[in-house]
């Protein structure tokens, strides 16, 4: 295999509601390596959700894909029939989202579910399936996971949910997983156990990571590299590092201001960036920013280019250079 | 701080945004749209039967009975030469006028009883819980024959009896609506704010239950309908000689070896109005939930 | 400073069932005790932060101290008053000078009524006299930077942050002396959350106010906060002032709170776990220290004796047998 595991190019979606055609991702391009951690950070409405549901195969039905492929082992996705894109989908792609409850049927036992997430797997009898469901639910960190498989979802806690879920992914040892805001609904110390699970599983675990977030906190625990998103677009790209200590797009330094636990000392009145998201519906001509943008001159009137900053650092923004 | 808000905002906030009546969201679908017209219809033959029906609907003419379409009576005569279309038209506004007022009161009735039931003491809500669920016990057609027995049958009765078997479901439905918003974040700020139970509940919970109670109340008219038609059929309804769909049925089916014109014209309207007051409600209850225009893009 | 609000013993526990069947039955000590103990103060001008995670109580708290959640134990005292009872009636006046702002706000604002009508409705149920009601809308709305043209939308035409600030219009509304605040960020960008607190912050320099924040998130709090108070299950753990807790944390767990925060800054990327397991269910609370399950010092007698919630300073409490230095 040339290339990365995954390389989304180019990507526009759109969305059909009564409001008008909302912009959802408007040329979007993203990779991940195979062994990486990519983190996609941006707040509501950026359009980091969409991203992760149009590579998962999973965007509602007013949804259309204007423009752009999803290559996934060099083959693009997009154009696959739908029986290969859900093969695709069960055995080489697996999510995780930030309500686990979502994942489960209440009406199933869990063990019963976790067989059923293996139908793929043709050569493999039942109580072998059940074996590897134990097994992985003990690799996630569930004790008594013999005991779990005969229980139900609303029977365990938030915590163990989103482990199961997590467990229930990784059945079927995707070479990519998607975890669309893992810990959002958790509290912060099941968060870091979360956290803490995710990292120990990726060092056995050689498939890319894809790690939507709305939290820096959690992309900066977890992640290699990361995407900002903005208005449906990638406003910055860099290795987790530059990102945090060196971020030159404007959006992402205005955006890391604002988190209160970058500040050391305990401040009066706390950061904020003026004005809101821009309308999707209406975007901009230039810069979609510029509205909010402390630095915006006449030049941002002009949609700004991804401009490459070093060798894997980009930004969006007339005023960066390498 | 103020400044954080942008022009577009403020734009945004000095045109209200298009919020559509729930009436022109059910019109929309085509189906609302047909139903709507042939419930516009049996209103308008309701309301204008005077104007609109060519004779008098009691005036026997036996030199005529039992004709079939002419010019002079457009869909022919009954046993007893009354006109049938204007007997039909007629019969309209008994079957409205029965619909509205019996779904009127025991939409009322179910409505305050729901509330009080709901948002009341717990040992209210048990008798008013035991109420409903022994009014359901009973066969509805026993208890309108039993009712009929008592009172003697007419339209009077026939309200009373369909606004008693009604005020259950209606009950039930604001009571459940009720008990799930009673818990509900904004009456918990109406009660930190000490709003009495009385406001609560006339002013935070009755708007809200409202919405449901009508839709279920718009599907209920067809069945209404049916009913009072059923009953006139049977002869425990609408007394004779005022008309009724479901007697012009009854004089159709006893004529039924000379002609079957009058059945049609009896049966007719009836399916037409279920059938319109059915889409009509579908649409109604698409289009009254006011989150549903807006849950366009998550 | 004087002394607002003061909880002492404050306990909340409901009956676990109230079926027809209880009636009859012997047993009817089951009852889920959702606060136990719990005495606070809140000075004049004081901000407190009331922290903890889900079903710590820290909501029934604050729902608690305005009589919403009926208190099974224990005196509140508001403004040099004590309530007395737990009645609608008992909470009357404390309603008209507290305030409270809830975690949801489209959720709590009532669906069918337009923002204006929200905004002036404390003085109608108070019975202010109001000369114009337009007016007073406007004018509250401007308080929170809002047009007045606002006063003609839905609830559900607002955005989050909008949504917020008609919140905070509302609790104003009456001149309080004190607000609660639940989770007064939850679900806003981190761009847009400073503005709230930012406008709270101005507000309460403007007002006199006094406020509770109820939340969880400490990297927030610790910037709006003069004092802390962390829950567990139910029960208050630590007492202090907020630079001293984020210096020096004396309870276990606030210590494991404050080392699970995840930290933006990839070069500080913490090495270790710092608390495993999850909350108990409170249907079934440990015995001993209730936090001895997922403790990394606990000791047997933490096992077998519940601490006692001891003073250690003026102002300052920690409930643990070995608290840390």
């Amino acid at each position: 295999m040339t290339g990365p595991l995954l390389s989304v190019r180019g990507l526009s979606v759109n969305f059909r509601t009564p409001q008008g055609i909302v912009r959802a991702l408007g040329n979007v391009s993203i990779q991940a390596g195979a062994g990486e951690v990519v983190g996609i950070v941006g707040e509501s409405g950026c359009g980091k959700s969409t991203l992760a549901a149009a590579v998962g195969n999973l965007l509602p039905g007013n949804a259309e894909i204007a423009a752009g492929e999803i290559r996934f082992r060099d083959r693009d996705i997009l154009r696959l029939g739908s029986d290969a894109q859900r093969q695709l989908r069960g055995r080489e792609i697996a999510m995780v989202f930030q309500d686990p409850m979502t994942a489960f049927s209440p009406v199933l036992t869990i063990g019963e579910q976790l067989i059923e997430f293996q139908h793929q797997m043709t050569d493999v009898d039942k109580a072998e399936k059940r074996r590897r469901a134990e097994a992985m639910l003990a690799r996630v960190g569930i004790s008594d996971a013999g005991l779990r498989l005969n229980g139900y979802p609303h029977e365990m806690s938030g915590g163990m949910r989103q482990r199961t879920a997590i467990a229930a992914a990784l059945l079927m040892s995707p070479s990519l997983l998607i975890a669309d805001e893992p810990t959002t609904a958790l509290d912060v110390t099941l968060e870091a156990q979360i956290i803490y699970l995710l990292r120990t599983l990726r060092r056995d675990y050689n498939g890319a990571i894809v790690v939507v977030s709305h939290h820096l906190g959690v992309i900066a625990e977890l992640c290699d590299r990361v995407y900002v998103m903005y208005a449906g677009e990638v406003v910055e790209s860099a290795p987790v590092d530059a990102l945090f200590h060196q971020a030159r797009h404007p959006y992402t330094r205005a955006l890391l201001e604002c988190d209160p636990a970058r500040l050391d000392q305990p401040a009066e009145f706390l950061p904020t960036i003026a004005g809101e998201i821009p309308d999707l519906t209406v975007l901009p001509d230039g810069c979609s920013f510029a509205p909010r943008c402390a630095l915006a001159d006449d030049r941002c009137r002009i949609r700004p280019e991804l401009t490459s900053l070093s060798e894997d650092h980009a930004a969006r923004c007339h005023r960066v250079s390498p | 701080m103020s400044s954080a808000i942008d022009p577009r905002q403020l734009a945004a906030g000095a045109e209200p945004r298009p919020n559509a009546g729930p009436l022109r969201r059910a019109l929309a679908s085509p189906m609302g749209a047909f139903g709507l017209t042939i419930v516009a219809i049996i209103v308008i033959l309701a309301l204008f039967a005077g104007l609109l029906a060519p004779y008098d609907p009691l005036k026997i003419d036996v030199v005529h009975k039992l004709e079939g379409p002419s010019a002079a009576h457009w869909i022919g005569t009954d046993n007893l030469g009354r006109d049938t279309l204007s007997r039909i038209f007629y019969g309209a506004r008994v079957a409205l006028g029965v619909a509205c007022v019996s779904i009127g009161l025991a939409m009322i009735a179910g409505l305050l009883l729901g509330l009080v039931a709901g948002y009341g003491p717990r040992w209210l809500d048990g008798i008013l819980v035991l109420f409903f669920d022994s009014m359901s016990a009973l066969p509805m057609i026993m208890f309108a024959l039993a009712v009929i027995t008592v009172l003697g049958p007419g339209t009077g009765t026939l309200i009373l009896v369909i606004a008693l078997v009604s005020i259950p479901g209606y009950g039930r439905l604001v009571r459940a609506q009720t008990l799930g918003l009673k818990r509900s974040d904004f009456i918990v700020a109406e009660r930190s704010l000490d709003a009495g139970p009385a406001r609560i509940i006339l002013v935070h919970l009755l708007p809200n239950v409202v919405g449901p109670l009508i839709i279920l109340a718009s599907m209920d008219i067809p069945v209404v309908i049916m009913l009072e038609a059923g009953l006139s059929f049977l002869g425990l309804g609408v007394r004779p000689p005022t008309p009724s769909w479901g007697s012009i049925l009854y004089d159709g089916y006893n004529a039924l070896r000379s002609s079957t014109t009058l059945v049609i014209a009896g049966g007719l309207p009836l399916v037409l109005a279920t059938l319109g007051f059915t889409f009509l409600g579908e649409a109604l209850r698409d289009g009254l939930d006011p989150k549903l225009q807006r849950r366009g893009l998550r | 400073m004087n002394t607002l609000l003061g909880i002492a013993n404050l306990s909340v526990s409901f009956p676990l069932s109230s079926g027809l069947l209880d009636m009859f039955s012997a047993d009817r000590e089951w009852h889920l005790r959702v606060l136990e103990d719990i005495s606070l103060d809140l000075g004049q001008g004081e901000t407190l932060g009331l922290v903890g995670e889900s079903g710590s109580g820290k909501t029934t708290l604050a729902r608690a101290v305005l009589g919403l959640v009926p208190r099974s134990a224990g005196t509140i005292t508001f403004d040099g008053e004590a309530i007395a009872g737990r009645s609608d009636r008992a909470f009357r006046t404390m309603r008209r000078k507290a305030a409270m702002m809830f975690q949801d706000p489209v959720a709590s604002l009532s669906p069918r009524r337009k923002v204006g009508a929200l905004l002036v409705e404390p003085h109608i149920i108070h019975g202010e006299p109001l000369i114009d009601r337009a007016e007073a809308a406007a004018r509250l709305l401007a308080l929170v930077g809002l047009p007045a043209a606002f006063a003609d939308r839905y609830p559900h035409e607002l955005s989050g942050g909008q949504a917020r600030r008609v919140g905070v219009a509302r609790a104003l509304a009456l001149n309080p002396k004190m607000v609660l605040a639940d989770e007064p960020t939850a679900g806003l960008d981190v761009s847009v959350q400073g503005e709230i607190l930012n406008l709270m912050a101005r507000l309460k320099g403007e007002f006199g106010l006094s406020y509770i924040v109820v939340t969880h998130n400490l990297a927030l709090i610790r910037h709006v906060s003069d004092r802390l108070a962390i829950m567990y299950l139910g029960r208050l753990v630590e007492v202090g002032a907020t630079a001293d807790i984020f210096r020096m944390p004396r309870h276990p767990y606030t210590r494991a709170l404050l080392e699970a925060e995840p930290i933006p800054d990839p070069r500080r990327r913490r090495a270790s776990l710092a608390i495993e397991g999850e909350i108990p269910s409170i249907l079934n609370r440990p015995v001993g220290c209730e936090f001895h399950t997922r403790c990394a010092v606990a000791r047997d007698r933490c096992r077998g004796q519940a601490p006692e919630f001891t003073r250690y300073a003026p102002g300052c409490a920690v409930r643990c047998h070995y608290p840390l230095e």
